[in-house]
């Protein structure tokens, strides 16, 4: 049960950074990082945390949304707001 | 003519500028580090060559900056990014004699064509598109805007201010030049505005001021600036076009909450870059207009056809203005360098009104530009840009959405056009539209009829 929930919350995390970045569900590994890729730029980290905070039902902290640097530290972020992966 | 950029030495130890490793510039250092970079620039090119420079936030480009001032060059500003076809196709145009990369690094190009006296500077008026036609100002223009800039906003010589904006813009400019002018001083960083290291900058070097553009504003509500206990935060201004409703819904209440004085501004790149404000005193009744004039300008209003003043209060005509930071003129080729125009009005293409209190307030757009993130879109420009993939094309929008529509049945337009918006524009994909339609709609006199195909996208918009 709680496997399929982590399946589920991350195939939710990756539609939603595919969603905001405009790039293929295939392009999000955790590796990926703020500003590595130019699709990943100011723009498009405005519309992730929008994303993330719709999709995951969260209100995030000012220093949360400056921390998330990459997918893996999403993935951690999110975590502390009960979300789990 | 002498400029602020002449007189660094005045301030002697005070720090100019300041460096993301906390380490210090001083006035005088400055001043020594411009004229050793003159002194190369003035070997390798005569007088009055045309140079551009990947104007970067760093230590490096701002002395080449600050040198070619000293040193009676003109320099063209380019975004650090800009793509090496571009630039290059720049450089052809406009006959550009060196290309300074941001590390300080010069290529000569071979060209040696000769600029008018009194131009110091060029910006594009399009920020990163790489559009050739570009803004030619003196130097007094820029000493102009700069003291008219100290003359209204409260900038202290013991202030701080960080590139919030890119120094290649000239509203990021003009938070440079205003601070050297007055003896303050600018952090140099290239943390992205949605990044943990610019908002531990602002708190670590105590800045007194943040700037943005309706986009910024966007993040800074996203981010929740009135949260953060930012105590040696005096001010904020705003520039580079009219906040939507909500926006001002917002910087109103961060005007409240913080307790802080918030200037929303106007100007053009064709005024070096301000041409009025709005006292924070009227903020919250009065956030939809763009005020007076600044310092030393002086507002018009002309009906658009006749160019006739107009006088009365609440009558709308273009909006014009008058004052020593009107620039010289428009260059899009070599000769337009040479050309010996001297524009003393600028008309800016919006449309305003004056209230009767003698604030004026913009009412519409009488030429076809969007200002989209801060960057101006002209739309017959780029209409030609995308007809050399498909024609016909038609191009329109607003300041949130642009909007690119065609006819031809072609399967990968669509993504070729999209491609080019976001690569060439630097666009995300959720500020533009490209529609197929089986026709593009058009008035009885047979030409586009812009209206209702904005109003088309907009539905489908919202609907999608």
């Amino acid at each position: 049960m709680s496997n399929e929930l982590i399946q589920t919350n991350t195939a939710k995390l990756t539609t939603a950074f595919a969603t905001a970045l405009v790039v293929a569900d295939t392009q999000i590994h955790d590796d990926l990082a703020y500003n590595s890729i130019k699709e990943w730029d100011s723009t498009a980290h405005m519309l992730l945390i929008a994303e993330l905070e719709n999709v995951f039902n969260v209100m995030l902290d000012t220093d949360d949304i400056i921390d998330m640097s990459s997918v893996a530290k999403a993935k951690v972020i999110l975590s502390k707001y009960g979300v789990s992966f | 003519m002498s400029s602020f950029a002449n007189r660094l030495e005045q301030f002697g130890e005070a720090i100019a500028l300041r460096l993301p490793d906390h380490s210090t510039i001083s006035y005088l250092q400055l001043a020594k580090l411009a004229d050793q970079y003159s002194a190369t620039l003035n070997k390798l090119l005569p007088e009055h060559s045309l140079l551009a420079l990947r104007f970067s936030s760093t230590l490096a480009a701002v002395v080449a900056y600050l040198a070619a001032l000293r040193c009676g060059k003109a320099l063209l500003l380019l975004a650090p990014d800009l793509g090496d076809s571009q630039t290059l196709a720049l450089v052809e145009r406009l006959q550009i004699a060196a290309l300074i990369q941001s590390s300080g690094d010069i290529q000569l190009t071979g060209h040696q064509h000769q600029v008018r006296p009194d131009c110091a500077l060029l910006l594009s008026t399009s920020g990163s598109s790489g559009s050739p036609k570009s803004v030619m100002l003196s130097l007094e223009n820029i000493e102009a805007n700069a003291r008219a800039i100290c003359a209204y906003l409260p900038i202290e010589p013991t202030d701080t201010a960080i590139t919030a904006l890119p120094l290649h813009y000239s509203y990021g400019l003009s938070v440079l030049n205003s601070h050297l002018f007055k003896g303050a001083s600018v952090l140099l960083t290239e943390a992205p505005l949605m990044s943990k290291d610019f908002w531990q900058q602002t708190r670590d070097f105590h800045i007194s001021s943040l700037q943005g553009v309706p986009f910024s504003y966007q993040l800074y509500r996203q981010l929740r600036l009135e949260r953060m206990p930012r105590p040696a935060l005096r001010y904020l201004t705003q520039a580079g076009g009219k906040l939507n409703s909500s926006l001002t819904d917002y910087v109103q209440q961060l005007a409240s909450s913080l307790q802080k004085p918030v200037y929303l501004m106007y100007g053009q790149t064709e005024a070096t870059a301000r041409i009025a404000y709005l006292a924070p005193k009227f903020i919250q009744q009065y956030a939809d207009c763009i005020g007076v004039a600044i310092p030393e300008g002086e507002l018009l209003l002309r009906h658009p056809v006749t160019k006739a003043l107009i006088t009365e209060d609440l009558r709308e005509g273009e909006l014009c203005y008058r004052g020593p930071n009107v620039m010289l003129g428009y260059a899009s080729c070599a000769d337009d360098l040479t050309s010996r125009t001297v524009l003393t009005e600028l008309s800016t293409g919006d449309l305003a009104e004056r209230l009767p209190n003698g604030l004026y307030r913009i009412v519409g757009r009488l030429s076809r530009f969007l200002k989209i993130q801060g960057k101006r879109l002209q739309l017959d420009h780029l209409e030609q840009q995308l007809s050399a993939l498909v024609d016909p094309v038609c191009c329109t929008g607003n300041d949130e959405l642009l909007v690119v529509a065609y006819t031809q049945q072609e399967p990968a337009l669509a993504e070729q056009l999209q491609q080019l918006l976001r690569e060439q524009l630097q666009l995300h994909p959720a500020l533009y539209k490209v529609l197929q339609l089986d026709a593009l709609p058009a008035l009885s006199n047979g030409k586009a009829d812009y209206q209702a195909l904005l109003q088309l996208a907009m539905g489908s918009h919202h609907a999608g």
